[in-house]
């Protein structure tokens, strides 16, 4: 799967903010949109991926640390989605903004170390 | 290492900072009087590689850093990469468990490893002119310069002249010696005679330690406005 194919299901949804980059090692993206459609933007990424591995009532694990390093690492507050699949592993991260009504959903698509 | 960690390593170290290299990225420790000890980690984020992320990993039996805190962190980061590069505000990141982490972005400065190479060359030009001299010739022109025994800029020019055996000890003396001048009102003879330029077997050494001072001066500005 391409980052496009990932995003371009999300397009209905409207992100305020989108950032890419590329590397040999994968694609990413960053999403910013309003809080008020979470579930929403949660129920999209399921869709693709299937329940998350971490909801924000559960702990951070140190395995968890080392899969999200990429990104910036994982904290209490926040949901992690992942699958590996095809030679590929596609992470998705939503992080609720502290203090405003935003939250950003971070998405890597690389290829799997497995 | 990501090329800008580099860079950042090889400034702190010049700066006497107490820094290591850790797993991807680099590991800075702060002790000082004025604030709580901390634990800074730098690294890159794949996801976004056009900056660096400076992260603080708050104590377990403290609530959680309070604003002022935050912003002594930074302003200390900041001052110990001045001219490397630019410290944004903490904020936080979150938590895990009982700690609390803070964030914030380092960019670097467009000119920095130019800044950084053109030290290195000003202290290797320091060096050469040094050894060039000896100790009876050097004691001459300190004298011609009007410095007398007791002034901190004889002092300081005297263990830059001692105690330089290689690039790396110079710095380190010339960094030192800097923070003491530009503490006392000295720095104000060292500008004169900078200006003044009367012995030009002495000009790079005291160019060189002029410009560390006038760093602290500026440092020591930042930190009043800040305050």
């Amino acid at each position: 799967m391409k980052l496009f194919d990932f995003i371009s299901k999300f397009r209905h949804l409207h992100p305020s903010q989108k950032k890419y980059h590329v590397d040999s090692r994968g694609e990413y993206a960053q999403l910013v949109f309003d809080r008020r459609d979470l579930q929403e933007w949660y129920r999209a990424v399921e869709n693709m991926l299937g329940p998350p591995v971490k909801t924000e009532d559960q702990p951070v694990t140190d395995e968890l640390i080392r899969l999200t390093e990429d990104f910036g690492e994982i904290f209490d507050h926040q949901t992690l989605f992942c699958v590996e699949k095809n030679d590929q592993r596609i992470l998705a991260m939503f992080w609720p903004w502290r203090d405003s009504h935003l939250v950003t959903l971070k998405i890597m698509v690389s290829r799997s170390p497995n | 290492m990501d090329p800008k960690l580099k860079t950042l390593l090889k400034a702190l170290r010049i700066r006497q900072v107490d820094v290591e290299e850790s797993t991807g990225g680099l590991r800075i420790n702060f002790i000082d009087g004025g604030m709580p000890s901390t634990t800074i980690d730098i690294y890159a984020l794949r996801s976004n590689p056009d900056h660096l992320r400076a992260k603080i990993r708050g104590a377990e039996e403290t609530p959680e850093m309070s604003d002022a805190d935050l912003k002594r962190v930074r302003i200390k980061l900041q001052n110990e990469l001045l001219g490397i590069a630019n410290v944004g505000a903490f904020a936080s990141l979150g938590r895990r468990g009982e700690a609390h982490y803070y964030y914030a972005h380092i960019t670097m400065s467009k000119k920095s490893s130019t800044d950084l190479t053109l030290v290195q060359k000003g202290a290797q030009q320091a060096l050469e002119q040094l050894k060039g001299i000896d100790s009876g010739s050097f004691r001459k022109g300190l004298d011609q310069l009007g410095l007398p025994r007791s002034s901190k800029v004889r002092l300081a020019l005297t263990r830059i002249f001692r105690e330089s055996g290689d690039i790396e000890e110079m710095l380190t003396v010339v960094v030192q010696e800097a923070g003491i001048v530009a503490k006392s009102s000295d720095w104000r003879i060292l500008k004169d005679i900078r200006e003044r330029n009367e012995i030009p077997y002495l000009n790079i050494v005291v160019e060189l330690l002029w410009k560390a001072v006038a760093k602290e001066r500026l440092i020591k500005t930042l930190e009043d406005i800040h305050n």
